[in-house]
């Protein structure tokens, strides 16, 4: 078992199998990465949330996710569960079957967990992102690139509250940057 | 709207986007962008001979993806103004020259995105009534083949007609347009006109024949003129372009030529056109640098040269080399008894080796006013047919 702490101090006890479908907790827990485990470390030391029980073993030691509420880890760790065991994605390459894997279509249970609504799966982008759970990650991003596809860049700001920050010049000049994908 | 569409919407919404996307700080995003959608260029532009991190991922999409928003905005390609079906047919070209060395239209991504546009978009239809197509337009023609209307009887007898009053009218043959299918410029500009002329006479030459075997069917269609699709090839080589081994060469002649050449002799029932199946063993004798293209050296290549039908035996000499608007170049001539008899000029079709091979013309190595001319199409075939 492993010991979650999230920013809100709760305390989650996950299965390793299902921690471990984070890349970043594996990688501390197994060590195998220095690097990553003392990039962590040095990080959970400056934010002062590293959690040592003194008269617990080190294996006992909960792992302090300072960057996660309880209810985004909640879902994040529902996932984990549905997924785990499945073999873990390789490294980063540009492979076009690789990328071409990437940008397949969600399937029917992710498409289901990531119907949230859009504070949450921005939440849960970024802790796919800041835990190295790369599927997540990706069904997060695929979510967001669905949002947008289709829409003009007015609904596009309006949708994810951007300001149009251009000046009327810088207007005109873009318009014409971006002809190669006008249809009209 | 496509995907890369979608990234043009939000590149728009503000100053951050905008700069995420088109003032990026590698080449990230237009790559994954890129194969998402079509093949990856990077072997093909390698064997080329151009440096991959040079891959210009972002305008070769964006001019992609521009030609398919320009066509969906007319329902014909016919109804786009004459500088947008330039652009159009410029990056469908450049898009199956380029294209990867595949042994299928169905492999490619690259490929059957440009059959769907064609076919889809009508951009060869009514090409054969245009007496006077672009060079763009003709060399879409000349990669693709024969369209469904064209092979109808009564089409194709037009096309016949004038593809024949064109190939053997001597007035296209002068020192100005190098005694092939060129266009009439010293730096040996190739005429895409004039070779889908050529490709023309000598494919319904070889429909006359019924039972001709497959393999003595030169081979044709999009799959066909993606580079390096020719048997016996290494692209890594110092034969880059594929010359060393067997070949087959078809070669069209009229039997009675009269000059000058008027279109009513071609529709008598007396016109007579032969064609020779010729077998050819070559190898490369020297190699030369080209400054114009440090890694496509000039290959001189030598060897024999006999008819299927007579047997008789000649030598062949000649070059392979790249022309300034960086097409294969392929110019031998044949000697006989050491007088040289016959000069041919072709082109090859397509990316370098493909399989569909060179087409061309032949004529007279003395270009004398009288000697003939004709055309051939010449094709590298496995060394133990």
């Amino acid at each position: 078992m492993v010991i979650l702490a999230t920013s809100d101090n709760e305390q989650f006890n996950v299965d390793k199998e299902v921690a471990e479908r984070s890349v970043l907790i594996k990688n501390m827990l197994e060590g195998e990465n220095p690097i990553a485990l003392a990039v962590a470390f040095v990080y959970m030391k400056l934010n002062g949330s590293f959690i040592r029980h003194e008269d617990v073993g080190e294996s006992d030691q909960s792992i302090p996710l300072p960057n996660i509420t309880s209810p985004v880890l909640k879902k994040v760790l529902e996932y984990c569960e549905h997924h785990r065991g499945e073999p873990l994605p390789s490294g980063d390459t540009d492979n076009a079957d690789d990328v071409r894997k990437r940008t397949t279509d969600i399937s029917e249970w992710d498409q289901k967990f990531i119907t949230v609504d859009q504070e949450m799966l921005f939440e849960i982008i970024l802790a796919a992102n800041y835990l190295d759970i790369k599927p997540l990650l990706d069904v997060g991003c695929k979510t967001v690139a669905n949002m947008i596809k289709g829409k003009t860049p007015e609904e596009i700001r309006k949708l994810f509250n951007i300001v149009n920050d251009f000046t009327p010049e810088e207007e005109a000049q873009i318009k014409k940057e971006n002809e190669w994908a006008e249809d009209r | 709207m496509s995907e890369p569409a979608a990234v043009g919407a939000i590149a728009q919404s503000c100053t951050y986007f905008r700069n995420l996307i088109h003032r990026p700080i590698d080449q990230h995003i237009w790559r994954s962008l890129f194969l998402e959608k079509f093949d990856d260029p990077r072997p093909t532009y390698l064997l080329n001979g151009m440096d991959t991190n040079d891959y210009p991922w972002a305008r070769v999409l964006q001019d992609r993806i521009r030609s398919e928003t320009t066509l969906a905005r007319r329902s014909k390609f016919r109804d786009l103004s004459l500088k947008d079906q330039a652009r159009v047919l410029r990056v469908l070209t450049d898009t199956i020259f380029y294209s990867p060395m595949t042994s299928s239209l169905a492999s490619s991504r690259d490929l059957q995105w440009v059959d769907g546009l064609v076919t889809s978009r009508e951009i060869l239809k009514g090409f054969h009534s245009d007496p006077h197509p672009s060079q763009l337009h003709a060399k879409l023609h000349v990669y693709w083949g024969s369209t469904t209307e064209e092979k109808q009887p009564s089409v194709s007898s037009r096309i016949r007609l004038a593809s024949r009053t064109f190939v053997y009218d001597l007035r296209n043959y002068t020192s100005a347009n190098l005694w092939g299918p060129f266009q009439d410029s010293p730096n040996a500009i190739v005429s895409w006109t004039h070779l889908n002329h050529l490709i023309n006479v000598v494919s319904m030459n070889l429909e006359d024949i019924m039972e001709l075997r497959d393999e003595l069917r030169p081979p044709t269609g999009l799959s066909a003129v993606a580079p390096y699709t020719a048997p016996s090839v290494d692209p890594s080589s110092r034969d880059w372009a594929g010359i060393e081994g067997k070949w087959y060469r078809y070669r069209s002649f009229r039997i009675k030529h009269l000059a000058p050449l008027n279109t009513s002799i071609l529709e008598e029932d007396d016109f007579q056109e032969a064609i020779r199946l010729i077998e050819l063993d070559l190898r490369i004798k020297d190699i030369q640098p080209d400054s114009s293209y440090p890694t496509r050296p000039k290959l001189f290549f030598e060897g024999t040269s006999r008819s299927t039908q007579q047997g008789n035996e000649t030598r062949v000499q000649g070059s392979v080399r790249m022309t300034s608007d960086g097409q294969v170049r392929w110019q031998y001539v044949s000697v006989y008894d050491g007088f040289t008899q016959w000069s041919s000029e072709g082109i090859q079709i397509g990316g370098v080796a493909s399989a569909m091979g060179v087409i061309g013309a032949w004529t007279g190595s003395r270009h004398a006013e009288h000697d003939p001319v004709g055309p051939f199409w010449l094709w590298k075939v496995e060394n133990f047919v």
